[in-house]
């Protein structure tokens, strides 16, 4: 192997140089997401200020001017874009609290985006966007990965399948049930669910909120049980339309691995058909499905903040809801600058994944 | 050749018909093999010519079993070393299959699977079919690549077919094909990717390897052909139009398909004589024309060729192996 595999492959450093470039276009994708989203947040109708005093729900009711003005001068809500920015950037504080060379009263620093600091909910000063956010991420990321990790496991099996049996009754039937499943709302599937097997039809599972609310009282094995009870129908409703696409796009890819002439060859080798599917068609038709591993994940991202604001439960992407409707901009950042990490993060993983089982795209 | 004892071919194609359902086609059936029979002896290399549509191919994958819906060999019999192939339970084909005979692509190198090391691809069937070891199987195949012209280190078992360059690929996918060193070598068009003097090293590696080896050499070139094979079956509309030794054919023609197949070269020492339609499609296998099917194309057709389809004959009183099926062969007529 010496030497060929390096000629193949171009010279050793390339690979570092790519890796380079591919992480410094990564972090400028991301603070321009970052500007985009504070752009077209402000200019939403609106800001924070209406909220003063209020209850979560009621936007715009009372609430004192002078309160409200205050509260407007502190968070920098009438200064300049441009001003308002560069205090999110940090690391200094731009508002009348901040440094005296800003034109603030006093010294006080604070962290920003740029030392990965959230700030503080503008309606509860107190709460950290940082501790809560990862409060949420603990209940949105292990049930999107349980989501996506069920949705490969019967997609895939259920893609090649019909492929196998293209043509056939079974295939014209699942295909014509994933493509019902592709085409039905989340929120309309989860309203279904929730009147079916909910209180008001079989009460057969819980309808909101992970936790009974004896839960404290529970042991560990029963616990257990009632979050997996409570969790049901939120992953079913987030894992069915991914299932669908996924297992459609297996089909269509391994239909294209099985006509492919070296398949043809391998059968033709007499091979085992297992080995001939999965060997040979398989891996080739893996491509597609590791391209769609990347841009799954911020859809469900996405998809959450409908699930989890019906189901109601306390996930990133109830958070962002919430964020949304109280003008929260602290908020709002956080949420969406999670979802654009979760979306690059999901890119590279899928570059990653294509590297490692491509041996053309292979480094040595 | 000629003149020993009748023994078993080692190919016996009879009167083998294969059709596809077409549903859009108001026969609803495409005849894409409809009656087609020949025979490969031990170590001969017969020539199936056809142009495309002439079920060339689709003979080739009968002959392997290899024919899926909405395909099916309606009638006939593919007899290899005695052995009946039509109706075989696919366990026991897979045995034969890459084993007995092996497939040899119209462009060889996309027999090899991008993603997989030359090693896996090339030693997967002899450890399937023979049994061997990794290790047994890798030195097989490092030996057999050495024979095909790669220097024989085993690194070439660790590379990936676009670590190689494409005539090595072509020799690696002939290695890959010929490692459990079939009795029979199905080559599908491979004059149309590969070089004539690499096919003749294959030929030549075949020959030395296995003594026994047939050949069924599917063509759409007769010029490559002669060089390799002594005998031919000419193809038309998925029936034989005419058998025999290719010289024979080449120097007087009976059928006119085959005067039109050489005519389709032009000769400086020919005059004179009608020429016959060039090449073309044959048709739609779904609705081949009445009677003899080359009879709309033919400068020669009366009545009888579109009302009776012509048997396949051969004459007896001059040449065993030559059969034509036509009304109105070229009788002696010489180009």
């Amino acid at each position: 192997m010496q030497g060929s595999s390096q000629r193949a492959f171009g010279v050793a450093g390339g690979g570092a140089r790519a890796l380079a470039r591919s992480v410094l276009t990564r972090i400028g994708v991301f603070f321009g997401v970052s500007l985009l989203v504070f752009c077209v947040m402000h200019a939403a109708p609106g800001d924070p200020s209406l909220s003063v005093g209020v209850d979560i729900g009621d936007v715009g009711s009372v609430a004192s001017d002078g309160a409200r003005a205050r509260f407007r001068a502190e968070h920098l809500l009438d200064a300049s874009l441009v001003r308002q920015y560069l205090h999110y950037l940090g690391p200094f504080d731009l508002s009348p609290r901040g440094h005296a060379w800003f034109g603030g009263t006093d010294d006080h620093r604070w962290g920003g985006l740029l030392c990965f600091d959230f700030g503080h909910e503008f309606r509860r000063p107190t709460v950290s966007v940082s501790s809560e956010l990862a409060r949420r991420l603990a209940v949105t990321v292990p049930l999107t990965a349980i989501a996506i990790l069920l949705a490969y496991a019967l997609a895939v099996p259920l893609g090649v399948a019909c492929a196998r049996r293209r043509g056939s009754a079974f295939d014209r039937g699942t295909s014509t049930l994933l493509l019902a499943c592709f085409s039905v709302p989340a929120y309309w599937a989860a309203l279904l669910l929730m009147l079916v097997f909910g209180a008001r039809g079989l009460d057969w599972l819980p309808m909101l909120g992970l936790h009974d609310k004896d839960a404290a009282e529970f042991g560990a094995i029963a616990s257990t049980l009632d979050l997996a009870r409570h969790a049901l129908l939120p992953v079913v409703v987030m894992t069915y339309g991914a299932l669908a696409y996924i297992a459609r796009q297996t089909r269509a890819a391994m239909i294209e691995a099985l006509e492919s002439d070296y398949v043809r060859a391998a059968r033709a080798r007499g091979l085992p058909e297992a080995r001939v599917v999965w060997r040979h068609a398989f891996s080739n038709a893996l491509f597609p499905l590791l391209t769609l591993a990347g841009s799954l994940l911020p859809a469900l991202v996405g998809g959450s903040v409908l699930v989890e604001s019906i189901f109601e439960l306390p996930g990133v992407g109830r958070y962002a809801y919430e964020g949304f409707l109280q003008r929260d901009y602290n908020v709002v950042m956080a949420t969406t600058l999670v979802s654009a990490m979760m979306t690059l993060a999901g890119v590279a993983l899928s570059d990653a994944l294509y590297a490692w089982f491509d041996p053309r795209v292979r480094r040595a | 050749m000629s003149g020993q004892e009748p023994r078993t071919p080692l190919l016996a194609v009879r009167d083998l018909a294969v059709h596809f359902d077409a549903p859009h086609a108001a026969s609803g059936v495409a005849r894409a093999v409809d009656g087609v029979g020949f025979e490969v002896g031990e170590g001969e290399v017969l020539a199936l010519f056809g142009e495309s549509g002439s079920g060339k191919s689709v003979t080739a994958r009968a002959i392997l079993g290899l024919i899926e819906r909405p395909g099916r060999i309606v009638s006939g019999s593919i007899r290899f070393a005695g052995r009946e192939l039509v109706g075989l339970a696919e366990p026991d084909y897979r045995r034969v299959r890459g084993r007995e005979i092996a497939l040899v692509f119209q462009d060889p190198a996309a027999a090899l699977n991008p993603v997989l090391t030359l090693g896996e691809q090339l030693c997967e069937a002899p450890r399937a079919h023979l049994g061997l070891s990794a290790a047994a199987a890798t030195e097989r195949a490092t030996a057999l690549l050495g024979e095909l012209g790669f220097d024989g280190d085993s690194s070439w078992l660790a590379r990936f077919p676009h670590q190689l360059s494409g005539g090595q690929r072509q020799r690696a996918a002939l290695a890959q094909a010929l490692l459990c060193e079939p009795k029979l070598v199905l080559a599908d068009e491979p004059t149309t990717a590969l070089d004539p003097t690499l096919v003749a090293t294959v030929v030549e590696l075949l020959r030395r390897r296995a003594r026994g080896v047939g050949v069924l050499w599917i063509t759409h070139d007769l010029r490559v052909a002669r060089s390799i094979a002594r005998r031919a079956v000419v193809l038309y509309a998925g029936r034989v139009v005419e058998t025999g030794p290719l010289a024979e054919l080449a120097r007087a023609p009976r059928h006119p398909y085959t005067r039109a197949l050489f005519d389709a070269r032009p000769s400086a020492t020919r005059r004179g004589s009608p020429l016959i339609a060039p090449l073309g499609s044959a048709g739609d296998p779904s609705a081949w024309p009445s009677g003899c099917r080359f009879h709309p194309r033919c400068p020669f057709a009366d009545a009888a060729c579109a009302a009776v389809e012509p048997a396949l004959a051969f004459s007896l009183a001059t040449d065993l192996d030559r059969g034509v099926a036509c009304h109105h062969p070229l009788a002696g007529a010489e180009r």
